[in-house]
Order: C-alpha cells, then sequence, then structure tokens
C-alpha cells in the first residue's frame, strides 16, 4: 500500500512538472503562470511524513531548476522553505478546502516572495519593477484561483480514505 | 510515507536549505559547466518526451483559445496589413525597376555580391519553466547540429535569441531581453550595445558610448557587422522615444520585435559559419549538419 501511494504521488507530482513546463508555457495570465508544482506538493504534503514532504519539495524544485536557466538550487530552497512552512501549519488548513485553497495562495505568496529574495541575492532575478510586483499579486491569486476549483480533490485528499492510502 | 516517527523535520529542513545554497553557489562559480550541466542535461532529456506529448496537445487547443480572443484585434491588423501590402506594391514597383538597373550595373563591373547563406534549423518550443524564466525549451538539439551560441530568430526573421545550452534533443534558448551579454546593433549610422533590461519582457536598452548623435522613435535597431555573435542585420526592434545623447553617450529603450511569450516555432542560425570562422580565425564550437532538418539563407 505504501509503495502505491508512493506512485501516485510521484505521479501526480510528475504531471504537474509536465502540466507546468508545457501547458502554462502557453496558457497565461499576461505573461504570468500558475504555480501548479507548488500546489501539488502542498496538497501531498498531507500524505506524507515531514521530513519525506521536504525531500520530495527539495526534489521538485531541482527538478524545475534543471529544466531553467537559473541557478540550481533555487526552487529547490524555495520549494523546501514552502513545504516547512506547510507540514507545520497543515493542521490549520483542515478548517475546510476554502481555507486550504487560502493556505494554499499565503505559501503561494511566501514562495514567490522568497524567490525573488534569494534569486536577486545570487543575481539570478531583479526583485524590483512593474514585472515582479504583478508576479507577487498575480501568482497567488492563481493558485487561489486553482484551489477553489480543486475543491472537490482537496476535501478528498483531506478525508481519510482507504484508496489513497 | 507516514511513517515518520519522530519529527525529524527541522534537521533536514536546514540540511535541504545548505545544500540548495551550496548547489547555488556551485553553480552561479561554475557557470553552469562541470557536473550540474550534466544534471541539467539529464532532466531535460527525461522531461523532453513528456513535453512533446503535452505540446502536441496543447498548441492546438492554446492557438483556438487565443485566436478567439485575438479575432478583433486581427480582423483591424488585417485592415491595416492590406492597406501596407497596397504602399508596399507600389514601392516594389520602383524597387523592380533599381534592380533591373543594378543587374546591368554588375554585370558591367563584373561584381559579384557576397550574399552569405545561412544554414538554420527549424524548431518547436516545447515548454518554458515559470513565470520568472523567459528561457526556453526547443525540440532540436546536438544531433541537428544546434550548439551553444547560436542565433537564434522567428518567423519573421527578427532576432530572438541564442542558444544557451544543448544536448540531446533538446536546446535552451535564452531570449536578448533576458540575455546577460550584449549584442552589438546599429541604429541609423551609429554603433551601440543592446542589453536587457532586468524585470522586463520586452524592453531593452541600447548603448552608445563614442559620438552618439539624436535617434528617433521608431527608429529600426538590427545587428551590426561588427557583431561577433549574430550575423549582421537581423531586425531586433525599435527606438521607444525620441533621445539625444548627454555628452558624448546615448541611452534610450527599444522595444522588442519578438514576443517571447509567444513563439511556437523558431530557426537556429549556425552562426558564426564554420568556414568563414576558420577564414577569420573566430574559434568556433564544432557542428554536425544534418540535411533533413536544415534550411538555407532564411532569418535575419
Amino acid at each position: 500500500m505504501r509503495s502505491r501511494q508512493a506512485i501516485v504521488i510521484t505521479l501526480i507530482l510528475l504531471v504537474a512538472v509536465t502540466v507546468q513546463v508545457s501547458v502554462f508555457g502557453r496558457f497565461r495570465v499576461g505573461s504570468i503562470a500558475p504555480d501548479l508544482v507548488l500546489i501539488a506538493l502542498v496538497l501531498t504534503s498531507f500524505r506524507m511524513g515531514p521530513s519525506t514532504a521536504l525531500i520530495t519539495a527539495f526534489g521538485c524544485g531541482l527538478a524545475l531548476d534543471a529544466l531553467s536557466s537559473e541557478a540550481l538550487g533555487l526552487r529547490a530552497m524555495t520549494y523546501t522553505a514552502v513545504m516547512f512552512a506547510a507540514v507545520r501549519t497543515k493542521e490549520r488548513a483542515n478548517a475546510g478546502p476554502v481555507a486550504t485553497a487560502f493556505w494554499i495562495a499565503a505559501l503561494t505568496l511566501g514562495g514567490v516572495l522568497l524567490l525573488g529574495l534569494v534569486g536577486t541575492l545570487f543575481g539570478q532575478l531583479q526583485f524590483s519593477g512593474g514585472q515582479m510586483l504583478a508576479r507577487i499579486v498575480v501568482i497567488p491569486l492563481l493558485n487561489l484561483a486553482i484551489g477553489l476549483v480543486l475543491v472537490p480533490a482537496i476535501a478528498r485528499i483531506q478525508a481519510p480514505s482507504r484508496r489513497f492510502r | 510515507m507516514r511513517d515518520d516517527r519522530r519529527d525529524h523535520s527541522l534537521p533536514t529542513f536546514i540540511s535541504l536549505l545548505a545544500l540548495a545554497l551550496m548547489l547555488m553557489t556551485l553553480d552561479v562559480r561554475s557557470q553552469g559547466g562541470g557536473l550540474l550541466g550534466t544534471i541539467r542535461n539529464g532532466a531535460n532529456g527525461v522531461l523532453k518526451p513528456f513535453q512533446v506529448v503535452a505540446s502536441f496537445v496543447v498548441d492546438p487547443l492554446a492557438d483556438f483559445a487565443s485566436n478567439l480572443g485575438d479575432l478583433a484585434a486581427l480582423r483591424a491588423e488585417n485592415e491595416a496589413l492590406r492597406a501596407e501590402l497596397a504602399d508596399i506594391q507600389a514601392i516594389q514597383a520602383t524597387y523592380e525597376d533599381k534592380l533591373a538597373r543594378l543587374d546591368e550595373l554588375e554585370a558591367l563591373l563584373s561584381l559579384q555580391l557576397d550574399l552569405t547563406d545561412i544554414a538554420s534549423t527549424p524548431a518547436n518550443v516545447i515548454g518554458r519553466t515559470d513565470s520568472f524564466d523567459l528561457t526556453f525549451r526547443i525540440d532540436k538539439g546536438e544531433e541537428s547540429g544546434v550548439v551553444a551560441g547560436n542565433p537564434v530568430v522567428d518567423a519573421n526573421g527578427y532576432l530572438v535569441g541564442r542558444v544557451l545550452e544543448s544536448g540531446p534533443g533538446f536546446a535552451i534558448v535564452v531570449p536578448l531581453v533576458a540575455d546577460v551579454e550584449a549584442a552589438t546593433v546599429t541604429v541609423g549610422d551609429q554603433v551601440g550595445s543592446l542589453s536587457g533590461v532586468l524585470g522586463s519582457d520586452d524592453q531593452l536598452v541600447l548603448d552608445v558610448f563614442d559620438q552618439a548623435g539624436p535617434v528617433l522613435a521608431g527608429q529600426q535597431v538590427v545587428t551590426s557587422t561588427q557583431s561577433f555573435a549574430y550575423p549582421p542585420s537581423i531586425p531586433v526592434g525599435e527606438i521607444v522615444a525620441d533621445a539625444t545623447p548627454v555628452g558624448r553617450a546615448l541611452t534610450v529603450r527599444v522595444r522588442a520585435f519578438v514576443d517571447v511569450r509567444s513563439l511556437r516555432a523558431v530557426l537556429v542560425l549556425a552562426w558564426p559559419d564554420p568556414k568563414a570562422a576558420i577564414s577569420d580565425d573566430i574559434p568556433t564550437p564544432t557542428t554536425t549538419t544534418v540535411p533533413a532538418t536544415t534550411t538555407t539563407g532564411a532569418g535575419g
């Protein structure tokens, strides 16, 4: 059972990474796309132990780093930090699917700010200008919208289920 | 997965942060080479098949949605293009006469124009990482003769950027608007340095440092004959607003012709031309030309 769950989570994350780099490479709001990988990571954290969740987040971030032109480790660090916040606060998000969606948006906001800040420190990004401000505002909102659309799925993942265990 | 009896999340978190910082430092210092470069190539190779399938499914849907959204704008653009076509046909008529005259003069002087055919490789854009990264991946790589440094143009022949990395079956292209390396360009009779503006998707900044003169809004910026990285005369963008030099230097914003976010296919140019590079003693990467995937004379 445990290995089956690991396979399901791996598949979810693989699909999220693929959709992120291909589908959201075309479908964007302005030039800004949601962060689907972060949503998938946060949601799957409900079914993983804290350390496993952190290592998984690190791996996903590293995969995205490898696919980008920016420094290897930038997104790995961001996702790990977001996941750490997620595993420490996930009980509070259990108030309901809508609360979970807002929790995802808040974590996304933290992730975007951290990515911009660390990226700027390492000379990979510029933490200023209208475009960055737009990203800080729009990416969490897009993730909130996706979170709200995924309300039934969120409820299903949060509820104890034999199938997903 | 839920078997963590004790919570080791804090030490794990700190270890992973330290590892990420170490990786970033190493990657920045090694400039993407070495073992970390190999890891990048491996990850791109693994994900490429998924990206190709996703592009195959997504692109028609994205085009349909995009066309619906742009319907009104397309009608207006169509009208404008018709008017422009009429003007160009009138101008073409005058040029035909001049070309005939040029042919005669060349024949008289036994001149032969030195036209350089540049081999080009068409490639599909198959992926972008996220909102922070303007680079994109294409589905042609080393096996098609695409190597790091090759210039990339769009279907209209406008300059997109250059190949940053190339691997088996893929390459990463960095657009000029996001490139840390400046391009040598010409506007009017002035030669300057054109570089990206951090945080902007479509604007560049042109610096002319010596004997600069004023420039006008709408003036076209093209790659210079003095550029080693790009072939000459490839259109890049246009001056955003009138500008006059301060002292001997001129700094002015340039709007890029290419919308990097909407690119679906590009042409990778085999530049520097291997033959020219040998004669000019310009170092050039080893290329493998695959005749089935190359065309000549396009772009720029």
